[in-house]
């Protein structure tokens, strides 16, 4: 399979308040191949958001590079398709409004772009509510919505930083079913960050797991479920098993970012 | 449902009249309900306001100079309104209310977008914003009268001097405010500059424009007054001015009411406004 996305040797520094630099991202290289699902997980500041930026084209990487399709990346492009992790939709548009955004920068035609938003509505499950404002939306619709938007543009490359970090426990679950099905029906690479273990397994073709600051590739774990998969794959011993595999890997890296010091 | 549970629903329903909602949704008052209470006593409150009015006039301070009942001013009024003086005086002090708070608006609003978008411009500026927002420029007035006349001008400019700035602070704070969690997925969309002005910033800055247009109308109206009452030969404030001079308490008492009520009917008007650009703020309390 040729690699949809190759990073290679990439870098990130951050300038301290005393103007020195500090390094966030340490050389990072990994490829991953079309339609894969991959999962980055790590301890809290080792640098994982800054790492989806990075490769969003939304901040420089000051060493190495990001190529999509062999491209380099330079910036922000529609080849990528961006959910944050904190709340992100536009609070004075409609849920319409905000999955057609994306189109609408583009001058993509109303007429074109509602009848795509109202289908991709249905993908996500929120037939009905397309003129609904997001604070009238649960945590969890609006996540739908969420990824919605990002789906309009139509990138080969979904980026999901944490999508579903607010949401509780059941929500969360349903979510992660949900995002299995979208993205075997519309066959999306996907990076999908994450500070749970279990929702990494059960989501990813692959898990990597970031080290703490500066964020490196620790290790990179093959998850070899069949799909689909279905959400009582999370209660069988094989799966739990991997988990237990993946939380010993990252438990040094867990304990060793707790004892970073601030700066 | 099991049926334990369809049995205490029918042992409920024997002594509770049937009702379509949870018990516990049946007391107190509907949102709709509410807001009816609430306005039922703003309107008693006006009245009893103005019942107090005239009962002070009539029987507690009948010297016509010191005070006027509401029934005398409401006379005045309807004298004034017949013989056309009324709105001759109205249509002077809003053509100048008009011209200036719109020139301020538009001055206030462009310039405190630009400098909340360019740095350089936020610098020059600042010092003088500082420095105006918070003097009495009222004061400027005999000095407007020197270079702009006894006439329209000189009231334009007052107003514009005193509305512009807290509407020119607000449009930089609302500008400024902008989430920058929103400004990053503009990014990430691939926006324009011209794209993240108009479709991220503007929006995000509209509830804090609102609110200095409407204390740029209280500003403007309060100019109106003060320019009219340091020269001028028609409009509402010189009504008062002429009314005061001659010891006609009522007229004075018919100018305040007219500049009250115009104050009222303009905020009024702007939360309208606010309703038709900002549907989205309103929206959980409509639907909940
Ligand atoms: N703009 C910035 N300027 C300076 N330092 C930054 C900046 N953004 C992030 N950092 C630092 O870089 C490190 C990595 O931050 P990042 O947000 O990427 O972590 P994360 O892994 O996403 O954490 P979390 O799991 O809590 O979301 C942190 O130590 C943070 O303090
Ligand atoms: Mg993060």
């Amino acid at each position: 399979m040729t690699a949809k996305l190759q990073v290679s040797n990439l870098s990130k520094y951050f300038l301290t308040r005393d103007g020195e630099p500090r390094k966030v991202l340490d050389s990072i290289s990994l490829d991953i191949a079309t339609n894969e699902f991959v999962c980055i997980v790590g301890a809290s500041g080792c640098g994982k958001t800054t790492f989806i930026r990075a490769i969003g084209g939304l901040v420089p990487a000051e060493e190495g590079e990001v190529r999509i399709d062999g491209k380099l990346v330079e910036g922000p492009g529609g080849d990528r398709g961006f959910v944050f992790q904190h709340d992100s939709l536009l609070p004075w548009r409609t849920v319409l409004d905000n999955v057609v955004f994306g189109l609408e920068v583009r001058g993509v035609k109303p007429a074109a772009s509602h009848p795509l938003a109202e289908s991709l509505l249905k993908l996500v499950g929120l037939t009905g509510f397309a003129q609904h404002y997001p604070n009238e939306l649960s945590g969890g619709m609006r996540q739908r919505v969420n990824l919605a938007r990002a789906l309009a543009i139509d990138p080969d490359v979904l980026l999901m930083d944490e999508p579903f970090a607010a949401l509780d426990a059941q929500t969360r679950e349903i979510m992660q079913r949900e995002l299995l099905k979208i993205w075997a029906q519309k066959r999306k690479t996907v990076l999908f960050i994450t500070h749970q273990i279990d929702e990494a397994a059960y989501l990813a073709d692959r898990v990597l797991v970031f080290s703490s600051r500066p964020g490196r590739v620790a290790a990179d774990i093959a998850i070899p479920f069949p799909r689909p998969r279905a959400l009582s794959l999370k209660r069988s011993p094989e799966f739990l098993k991997i988990v237990d595999e993946i939380w010993t890997l990252i438990e040094q890296e867990v304990v060793a970012s707790m004892q970073v010091e601030p700066g | 449902m099991s049926e334990a549970a369809l049995g205490h629903d029918k042992a409920r329903g024997a002594d509770a009249a049937p009702s379509p909602l949870p018990a516990g949704l049946r007391h107190g008052p509907t949102p709709a309900q509410l807001a009816w209470i609430s306005r039922r006593r703003a309107i008693y409150s006006v009245i009893g306001g103005l019942a107090l009015w005239e009962f002070t006039g009539q029987f507690l301070v009948t010297n016509p100079i010191l005070f006027s009942p509401l029934s005398k001013v409401l006379a005045v009024g309807w004298k004034l309104l017949m013989n056309g003086e009324l709105m001759r005086h109205m249509g002077v002090s809003a053509l100048e209310f008009s011209l200036g708070f719109a020139l301020s608006a538009v001055v206030g609003i462009a310039l405190g977008f630009l400098m909340a978008t360019s740095r350089r411009t936020q610098d020059i500026l600042d010092p003088w914003v500082s420095f105006f927002y918070s003097s009495p420029l009222v004061a400027l007035m005999p000095f407007f009268l020197l270079i702009f006349g006894i006439g329209l001008a000189s009231k334009v400019a007052i107003v514009f001097v005193i509305a512009v700035f807290p509407i020119l602070l607000n449009a930089f704070v609302g500008i400024r405010s902008a989430d920058p969690h929103l400004l990053e997925v503009a990014k990430a969309f691939n926006c324009s500059r011209g794209q993240i002005f108009t479709k991220i910033l503007m929006p995000a800055a509209l509830p804090f424009v609102i609110v200095g247009l409407r204390l740029g109308i209280g500003r403007a109206l309060t100019g109106v007054v003060v320019g009219e009452l340091f020269a001028s030969r028609a409009g509402v404030g010189y009504l008062i001015t002429a009314a005061g001079l001659s010891f006609d308490t009522a007229t004075v008492f018919l100018g305040v009411l007219i500049f009250s009520l115009m104050g009222v009917l303009l905020m009024e008007g702007l939360k309208y406004l606010e309703q038709r650009l900002a549907p989205w703020r309103k929206s959980v309390q409509e639907t909940h």
